[in-house]
């Protein structure tokens, strides 16, 4: 087991019970519900949807809209994020970029998801295949993120699928990691060696015992990489390879108002605080995710 | 441009010598500092220090001598003969003759990359270390101003280097400072060549040319690319010049005792090449349509943040060739008669995709407003943004565009026969062939008068509006920004180092 | 330990081999060339092939792989097209600024991150707890490059501190060096000690719960001194893990840190080259930089089996 391996399983939570009757623990989403931090998490998640879905109804003007006598004003009742360098009204803009920022990272989890469980899987229990996946998995991990984003991201051109596919292939090593330890650990369980005595096929040993079992380091992993899409969307965005103009990102916004920092900080100000609000809010649910879904996550010692 | 011919008394000269660096903001990197191997202004602004030409511009863009004494063109016009200043040293020590400018006409002409402009030339010859003589094979009437050209510079470099590639140049020059170290992304750094001799015959700064004084011992182009990054060393004085001041800083800073901030106008031709190949652009009336919907203010005061100048001429008010021939069709502003017009030409819907790129923020700002303005006409648009690298690339496609945003800096700054010489073929930007405009070119550079080379000029530039080969926003202007105790410092096409010296405490 | 060693090392090569191969088949994939870069925009069709022609673009995507191979096996990098000197060169200029850089962020995050995981842990539950936690859930939720901006602005110009950005050797101006790094590598760090802090302390909870502490509290030790010997050694483990990776993520991600500080590091480096095409700077950097994320790895492994006796690799 190399150190990426017990980093990737590195997930540990303080052990006090708040249940006061150990052996009956409250159905599921009682837990959810009482755990605090999960609950601020979930909240914030849903207030950023509700912006994105609900945008044409929110905004104040078109978020393409230009108006050039009335650039860079400071917030005010008419405006109340203030106007960009073209005169569009801020807020309107912010609350259509949670749509194309949330919708990627989504997006990227979800590819992730698939495509990291799909490699894990086959690494985790297929020994033949293992040393091989891992390889690949392990040349792409050593390529700097952003790097390997940028280089795949100017490849395909310019727009928002080939952002999704350039993260996918950024974090599904990261997530193949995850999965394949835990299906290691799954495959070594009694029922699995006992269904396989009984001469059950692979295929379904997968579906029905080790994919359940693996299910909730994925999960905390796939809030995690929603996280790091929406930032690393952000990143590539400011650095010119993000989706294209008009429909804003909250990373394009950043980048267009970075000329203007001293004189009119607002402009990259507000999107950057939407992307730290969305962010903790999926910390926050993935660390709940964690403490509910299994707090026998531990540090392993290899 | 502004005028700045300094007569500096001897005892103030003196007294100007200074330990210490100037250091200069930079915005982009050289991807080369060899001058014919390049037409970018990154590499000029250090070349142009390092090395000097035969002949170059002056302040008003005239014909002036360098490193050529005196010229003679003979009655038939077909023979020049260029006597050479003496005692005029290259940064080695060796000292220039015939023999060096030879070799760098014929280096030129092997891989520069404007090498087209020596074609005319028959034959080249030395035949005394002061005498330089080319032979043309018909009169060219603009032949001293196109060797003249700052867009790829004939530098006059050491003979011995005359077989080397483009990029692999030696940096020995004859200017006033001297290669010191290019550390790559970080700051390129010239030293005071202690050999060099002041052209006499000029009492200050002449353009590109003059009398050059360097009152530093080291000259540092630090390469920042970030505006802010830029205002902030100026402002802390880690930076004592620099260029492209964001118009907002300016506006912040100008009442900063600190700080003196410069104009420096023309820097280009905002605007955007039209492909007359790819629908909906083939149809000149759909062409005329975007003329007609586009505000040039709107656009150019977002774009540049209101340093720009809303003219419809091809050459900039002040240079001899100026002229506002098609100014009828310049920033019409009419989006009803635009809409009209789509209607008329049977617009379908057909996509109308931009070209811009994330490099340039002028070219990306003022794609964003067009596009905006387009679409509130009826148009379907598309907005590609790449890199400044892939942009390139795409341009060359006659598929992946019908506007391709662009500023012409050093073309239009050369004269009427460089500033929108990409039209014409075989280069041909719009992809196809204007047989009129060819025609009105080769008329122009052919003509035996001022008056009638004007002339001519008007008529191409009246030709470019009527068909649409060319879409110009405004004349886009800079701000450059230096310490107040830095003197004598006047932009130019280039930052001039010469002439500068600093009264007081560098911070 | 030396067998181990040797097999990591084995492993290693083909990892690099597909490095570079995967790194040679996007950039094929990527439009555009350094010879339009170089020329500018305002160079003719004619001029731009000559170019290529004099670089040697022209070549078909097999062979330019080939002779990169063949010149690596003698150890030649090749010559960077856009800054004109041999990537080895690049390469030796760059690394420094960015080992110090992420050295400098490593500090911080260790200096910061380290402590405030043990406090947070020893006083559970109490106020400091709760803002230890909620900083470094700040920490991991920023934009750095956001940050960095905000930071710029109020240190760099408005209060006038520090530098808005650019980069003083050490050798040139101690002083200086470390002003200039402070933003860049706090910046760099955030993340990192957000995460180091909760890691150390939850692992830091998960030891006080044990029994053998409750047995040396029973025989009336210290806390302080309980805490000292006993649990830190046991911390140590996990969080040298952590410490070993958050090295490598700082390298990785000093990209965006050096482009908005202006600071001419090995990221940069590379995002430029990627930018500018420059073909040979991109392949022989970015083999570089897996090189360097691979040893890193392993020396994290080794150190690992150095400080926790109970580990041994050669078993497997």
């Amino acid at each position: 087991m190399t150190s990426a391996d017990r980093a990737a399983a590195t997930t540990v939570t303080a052990p006090k019970s708040i249940w006061l009757d150990e052996a009956r623990p409250p159905p599921l989403w009682r837990r959810f519900a009482h755990h605090r931090l999960f609950m601020t998490g979930a909240i914030i998640l849903v207030f950023m949807l509700a912006l994105a879905i609900f945008a044409d109804l929110i905004q104040i003007l078109p978020p393409e809209k230009m108006q050039v006598r009335l650039r860079f004003q400071t917030p005010t009742w008419a405006y109340p994020l203030g106007t960009d360098n073209y005169g569009r009204d801020i807020w309107s803009r912010l609350v259509h970029g949670a749509r194309l920022s949330l919708i990627i990272g989504l997006a990227v989890a979800l590819a992730t998801g698939i495509l990291g469980t799909l490699i894990g899987v086959l690494a985790g229990y297929f020994k033949r295949l293992d040393g091989f996946l891992m390889r690949f998995m392990d040349a792409l991990m050593a390529f700097p993120a952003i790097l390997l984003a940028i280089a795949i991201a100017a490849a395909l051109g310019p727009s928002a699928i080939n952002v999704v596919i350039a993260l996918s292939v950024v974090y599904t090593p990261r997530m193949a990691r995850v999965v394949r330890s835990t299906v290691m650990v799954v495959r070594e369980m009694d029922y699995v060696k006992a269904a396989k005595a009984c001469g059950a096929r692979d295929r379904w040993i997968i579906w029905r015992h080790v994919i359940p079992n693996s299910m909730a380091p994925l999960l905390v992993q796939l809030t995690f990489i929603f996280a790091y899409a929406i930032l690393a969307e952000a990143i590539l965005s400011f650095l010119g390879v993000g989706p294209p103009p008009p429909t804003p990102t909250w990373g394009s916004m950043i980048a267009e108002g970075k000329d203007y920092l001293r004189e009119a900080p607002h402009i990259s100000l507000f999107p950057g605080i939407a992307v730290a609000l969305i962010c903790l809010g999926l910390n926050l649910l993935g660390d709940g995710l964690r403490d509910v879904l299994d707090p026998r996550l531990r540090v392993q010692y290899g | 441009m502004s005028l700045c011919i300094a007569f500096i008394p001897q005892h103030v000269q003196a007294q100007k010598h200074s330990a210490t660096t100037l250091v200069f903001g930079q915005e982009a990197p050289p991807a080369t500092l060899d001058p014919y191997f390049s037409t970018a202004i990154a590499t000029r602004n250090i070349s142009l220090h390092i090395f000097e030409q035969l002949v170059t511009r002056g302040e008003n863009n005239a014909v002036i001598p360098e490193l050529a004494e005196s010229w003679r063109i003979s009655p038939d016009g077909l023979t020049y003969t260029f006597k050479l200043r003496t005692g005029v040293k290259f940064h080695n020590g060796k000292e220039l003759t015939s023999a060096d400018v030879k070799a760098s006409f014929e280096r030129y002409k092997r891989m520069g990359l404007a090498r087209a402009t020596l074609l005319p030339i028959a034959s080249m010859a030395a035949p005394d270390p002061s005498t330089f003589v080319i032979s043309v094979s018909k009169p060219q009437p603009i032949f001293l101003e196109e060797l003249s050209s700052f867009t790829v510079p004939i530098a006059i470099i050491p003979s011995e280097q005359v077989d080397r590639e483009g990029g692999k140049l030696d940096l020995i020059g004859t200017g006033p400072l001297q290669f010191v170290e290019w550390v790559p992304d970080s700051h390129i750094r010239l030293k005071r060549f202690n050999g060099y001799k002041p052209d006499m015959r000029y009492k200050g700064n002449d353009g590109f040319g003059g009398q050059k004084n360097i009152w530093f011992d080291m000259v540092d182009f630090k390469l920042v690319k970030e505006p802010g990054a830029r205002v902030a060393g100026l402002e802390s004085g880690q930076l004592q010049i620099i260029e492209d001041l964001p118009a907002e800083s300016a506006k912040r800073l100008v009442g900063n005792k600190n700080i003196t901030i410069f104009d420096q106008k023309n820097q280009w031709l905002h605007g955007a090449w039209v492909n007359h190949h790819r629908g909906p652009t083939n149809d000149l009336r759909i062409r005329r349509a975007i003329q007609l919907a586009l505000d040039m203010e709107e656009i150019m005061e977002i774009s540049t943040d209101g340093t720009y100048t809303l003219q419809p001429g091809l050459q900039y008010p002040g240079n001899p060739y100026y002229v506002t021939d098609g100014k009828e069709l310049y920033n019409a502003k009419d989006p009803k008669k635009a809409a009209a017009l789509l209607k008329e030409a049977g617009y379908k819907g057909e996509e109308l995709v931009i070209i811009t790129n994330s490099s340039y923020q002028t070219m990306y700002k003022a794609a964003q407003v067009v596009s905006e303005q387009l679409k509130a006409v009826g148009f379907k648009v598309r907005v590609d943004v790449f890199d400044w690298a892939t942009a390139l690339n795409r341009r060359r496609d006659k598929e992946a565009w019908n506007l391709w945003f662009t500023g012409q800096g050093s073309g239009p700054a050369a004269g009427p026969f460089s500033a929108l010489k990409d039209v014409v073929s075989p280069q041909k930007n719009q992809f196809i062939a204007d047989p009129e405009i060819d025609k009105l070119f080769t008329e122009m550079v052919s003509g035996a008068t001022f008056e009638a080379r004007k002339a001519t000029f008007g008529k191409f530039q009246a030709h470019v509006y009527d068909q649409v080969l060319f879409l110009k926003f405004g004349d886009l202007h800079r701000k450059q920004a230096a310490r107040s105790s830095i003197k004598g410092f006047a932009p130019y096409r280039i930052p001039r180092m010469w002439n500068v010296w600093v009264d007081g405490p560098t911070r | 330990m030396i067998q181990f060693i040797l097999r990591r090392l084995l492993i290693a090569l083909p990892v690099l081999l597909l490095v570079s191969l995967i790194s040679a088949s996007i950039m094929q994939l990527v439009p555009g060339d350094p010879a339009a870069v170089i020329a500018g925009q305002n160079a003719s069709d004619v001029e731009i092939a000559l170019i290529r022609e004099q670089l040697g673009l022209n070549q078909s995507f097999p062979a330019k792989l080939a002779a990169w191979y063949g010149d690596l096996a003698r150890g030649d990098l090749g010559h960077s097209i856009l800054l004109n000197r041999p990537v080895t060169q690049a390469i030796a200029e760059r690394v420094p600024v960015t080992l110090a850089l992420a050295g400098f962020a490593l500090l911080l995050t260790v200096a910061i991150g380290l402590p405030c995981g043990i406090i947070a842990a020893v006083r559970a539950n109490t106020w400091i707890d709760q803002a230890v936690l909620t900083f470094a859930l700040i920490g991991v939720s920023v934009p750095n490059f956001w940050l960095s901006l905000m930071l710029i602005v109020l240190f760099g110009v408005m209060l006038d501190w520090l530098p808005a950005g650019g980069y003083i050797p050490f050798a040139d101006d101690p002083v200086g060096w470390v002003r200039c790094l402070i933003l860049p590598a706090f910046s760099l760090a955030l993340l990192q000690i957000g995460l180091l802090a909760r890691i150390t302390r939850a692992t830091m909870l998960e030891i006080l719960q044990q029994d053998y502490i409750r047995t040396a509290r029973a025989k009336g030790l210290s806390s302080f001194s309980v805490i000292a010997k006993h649990a830190l050694k046991n911390v140590m483990v996990p969080v040298v893990t952590v410490i070993g990776i958050s090295f490598g993520l700082l390298l990785s991600g000093s990209v965006v840190i050096e482009t908005v500080y202006s600071i001419p590091g090995m990221g940069r480096l590379l995002a430029n080259a990627i930018f500018g095409r420059d073909y040979p700077m991109i392949q022989g950097g970015l083999l570089v930089t897996a090189a360097v994320l691979v040893l890193l790895n392993l020396a994290v492994d080794v150190l690992y089996a150095v400080i926790d006796p109970r580990i041994k690799y050669d078993q497997r």
